[in-house]
């Protein structure tokens, strides 16, 4: 056999779907700019970028879970809880912030690692095991918000989400840090390659000695711990607790992912097209706040990204098999 | 009347799946009132031939002639009308309804509801024409399978069928319960009803059929009436006796001496009524076929071996010594590895490329420093590409866009990408054409001149016969023997594989 001629084999296809969010958002960006005065300013851009920024802790852990085809739905619940539980500690036993964070972080990830060893071990629904542990978890926000009156938490607490690093909020460049050096390992890592090994197929990862099983239980604890932190900073950007505080987070997460390409199957996405994907979902609830459509309205239009966004994910997977 | 006699005519039938051709020009004719068995090796187009009979698949040419009157349509529910219905290996019930609910599913007459009473009468009037003996109101999920398939038996008779198509009534049940099913089904024929009856047990055949006709890769071979002439060994021969494919396939000459080392052995794995106390050892440098009729439990038996299938009992031993945790990564951790048979379900994943595929168990080397390199995964793929010959465009395609037969060599280059010393590989040609068959079972051949163990589950005897050092055989569970290579051939494999192992075990 004739020696093969190496770059012969080497072309990839050019996917223009893999691009997609950042059509939509550079459409979307130019809609509002040329439609309205308020939205294509300094002040208005960089809240938006601030707000999405403390949102985005909670899609770091939860985007490693739907790479694996698993899902948390319970991040909006556990960002809830956590900023409670961190204020329960400041207020009640008269913690410092540190160590009353670094307790409520050990918590909220044990009991992700305690989901994940139930998904795992007795090979149950992610979802439906996660849907009760949203209901778990934020009951258990109600019960410790009702047992002590707060209203206003104290300014070391309310300090940690004003912090800032040569005039920019810590968190920005938190999340900039983040999506470079993860996306940077989820491509380049062995470790997290295996994650799209398991998303595409999880008896295949399994025949081939991936022990996909461990590394879902890390994602489940990671998924909590990261929505976990970034509702902690939530809690102390509002500067009190609300037991409404994620409320539905989990649905945002989920619009984004797919609205960015990830797949609810398992084996696509990344941090930065998670990244992407939520900044077009804070740039669409801008843009309609700003055309003062109603608050209920804006659900309505969400729901039916949601539905428009997974009937493209299912369309174009079942292309592909 | 001649026309009368016949309640069935298969005439000329032939059907292909893509370049598949599963049945050739078949033709026979089913007696009213006999029983009549179809024997075949698997792919030997009995499966088919259900189908196109219970009118789930339409022939491509040639025509079924039911009493006298031709099918014109093909549908499930057209050859129901006709009186023709099929009891599967899997049987289609309600488990959580009652048995007459089970039989009578629509309870409903002119829009009205048919009192619950009235259908039980029903039911034990049915059970009673056939001495049959069934409780009416106990929940399907409670009773036994051979009690499960009486009820759908005695569906069938409701409905009227002339004719009942049993796809291996007995491949689930007991000896006891598979006798007591031979005695409803003579009943059934004395009493008017046609039984169509499809099995891979001889004994039992030769025990129940009036006539066994015999298919062989898509043909119509023979129908035999079943008087004091007729011999297990007539069906067998009959059934393997395959002619044209000599030229392909030629006898393997072992050249493992008898005392090379065990490498392998499993050691009494036992699940359920699947797999019982099977054990097998696998020597350096050979390849161990295992064969056994659908049903056989190779199979379980094979994935159980590698950690992939819960297990009632049974251990590997490697070079000696005992894996204390059988999972797939124990296994590869020692050098073995596992073709799976159906790349479609695990061992290919579609949605990535070619080149991910190739470097997924040894993903942790394809590396610079800490990091991924994209060179070396290239480089990797491409050195099977060109080793293995595999037609692509790129290593970039996915998997789907390549042939059946190079989507296999792909799945192979998996697997010995991890420099296996001991493969286990399961159905290895299925779904692939001649051409890409013949150059897979060469690379079989050429890597066990590097001393690489290969233990290979086949369906297809012709090629394990070509292909195998030894050959355990399987039957209802457990191995029935290992036949070393001077003693192999398709009819001595057979023989062993369709024999009834409780006779010749007692």
């Amino acid at each position: 056999m004739e020696t093969i001629k190496k770059n012969q084999y080497l072309h990839r296809k050019f996917q223009i779907g893999d691009y997609t969010i950042l059509f939509l958002i550079a459409g979307l960006f130019l809609l509002l700019t040329l439609t309205s005065s308020t939205f294509c300013t300094h002040d208005n851009l960089y809240s938006l970028l601030y707000g999405v920024s403390i949102q985005f802790f909670a899609v770091i852990g939860f985007t490693l879970l739907i790479i694996m085809g698993e899902i948390d739905l319970a991040v909006g619940s556990m960002y809830g809880l956590s900023g409670t539980l961190v204020g329960f500690c400041m207020t009640v036993w008269k913690w410092k912030l540190l160590p009353s964070a670094l307790l409520v972080l050990i918590v909220c990830a044990l009991f992700g690692y305690l989901v994940g060893t139930l998904v795992t071990k007795f090979k149950l629904n992610s979802m439906m095991v996660t849907l009760g542990s949203l209901s778990f978890v934020s009951g258990v926000n109600a019960v410790v918000f009702n047992s002590f009156t707060a209203v206003t938490y104290n300014a070391e607490y309310r300090s940690l989400a004003k912090f800032k690093i040569g005039g920019i909020h810590w968190t920005i460049l938190a999340m900039i840090a983040i999506v470079v050096v993860l996306e940077f390992l989820l491509q380049k890592t062995p470790l997290m390659k295996k994650y799209y090994y398991i998303g595409n197929g999880p008896e295949t990862a399994r025949l081939y000695g991936i022990k996909s099983d461990r590394y879902k239980r890390v994602a489940f604890m990671l998924s909590a711990l990261t929505s976990a932190i970034g509702g902690i900073i939530a809690t102390s950007r509002i500067t009190h607790s609300d037991v409404l505080t994620g409320n539905g987070l989990e649905f945002t997460l989920i619009t984004a992912l797919v609205v960015a390409g990830a797949s609810l199957a398992g084996g696509r996405g990344g941090i930065l097209k998670a990244a992407l994907g939520m900044l077009f979902i804070a740039m669409l609830a801008n843009g309609m706040t700003i055309y003062r459509i109603d608050p209920f309205i804006q659900q309505v239009m969400q729901g039916i990204v949601l539905i428009v966004a997974v009937y493209l994910d299912v369309r174009m997977n079942s292309k592909k098999a | 009347m001649q026309q009368n006699e016949n309640i069935l005519e298969v005439r000329d039938i032939s059907k292909s799946f893509g370049a598949v051709h599963a049945l050739r020009n078949v033709s026979f004719s089913i007696r009213r009132g006999e029983i009549h068995t179809l024997l075949g090796e698997n792919g030997a187009g009995k499966s088919t031939l259900i189908k196109v009979l219970s009118g789930e698949h339409a022939p491509d040419s040639g025509s079924i002639v039911i009493d006298g009157e031709p099918v014109k349509t093909f549908h499930p529910l057209t050859s129901r009308a006709a009186g023709i219905t099929v009891v599967h290996q899997e049987l289609s019930i309600f488990e959580n309804l009652t048995v007459y609910e089970n039989i009578f599913p629509y309870r409903e007459a002119e829009h009205k509801l048919i009192p619950k009473k009235q259908l039980i009468e029903k039911v034990q009037k049915a059970a009673a024409r056939f001495d049959l003996e069934i409780d009416p109101e106990a929940r399907m999920g409670d009773l036994r399978l051979s009690v499960q398939q009486m009820v759908e038996i005695l569906r069938a008779l409701t409905e009227n069928a002339k004719i009942v198509l049993l796809d291996e009534p007995t491949s689930g049940l007991n000896t006891q319960e598979a006798e007591n099913l031979m005695c409803i089904l003579k009943r059934l024929r004395d009493g008017g009803i046609t039984i169509i009856y499809i099995s891979h047990r001889i004994s039992e055949i030769m025990e129940i059929s009036d006539r066994v006709t015999v298919l062989r890769d898509g043909t119509y071979i023979n129908t035999f009436v079943n008087d004091e002439h007729l011999t297990e060994n007539m069906l067998i021969s009959s059934m393997v006796g395959r002619d044209f494919e000599k030229s392909i396939y030629s006898k393997k000459h072992s050249t493992v001496p008898a005392d090379a080392e065990v490498i392998f052995e499993a050691r009494n794995f036992s699940k359920g009524k699947s797999v019982i106390d099977a054990s097998l050892s696998v020597r350096r440098g050979e390849i161990m076929g295992v064969f056994g009729l659908e049903g056989s439990g190779t199979y379980e038996f094979s994935r159980m071996m590698f950690g992939l299938h819960a297990r009632d009992a049974g251990s590997v031993f490697f070079e000696g010594r005992e894996i204390k945790r059988l999972t797939p990564t124990a296994m590869i951790q020692q050098g073995a590895i596992f073709l799976n048979n159906n790349r479609k379900d695990a061992g290919l994943l579609f949605n990535m490329s070619v080149a991910d595929n190739m470097a997924l168990p040894v993903i942790d080397r394809l590396t610079k420093g800490a990091f991924l390199s994209r060179r070396a995964a290239e480089d990797y793929a491409l050195s099977f590409v060109n080793q293995f010959a595999i037609v692509l465009n790129s290593i970039y395609d996915k998997p789907s866009s390549l042939s059946g037969g190079n989507q296999q060599k792909v799945m192979l280059s998996i697997c010995l990408g991890t420099k296996p010393k001991f493969l286990i590989v399961n159905e290895p040609t299925r779904g692939i054409d001649v051409g890409a068959k013949l150059e897979i079972l060469r690379l079989l051949n050429e890597i066990v001149k590097t001393g690489v163990s290969v233990l290979c589950f086949s369906s297809d005897l012709p090629e394990l016969v070509t292909l195998s050092d030894r050959i355990a055989v399987m039957n209802t569970g457990r191995v029935a023997g290992v036949i070393d290579c001077d003693d192999i051939s398709e009819n001595s494999v057979m023989q062993l594989a369709a024999m009834d192992v409780v006779e010749k075990g007692a």
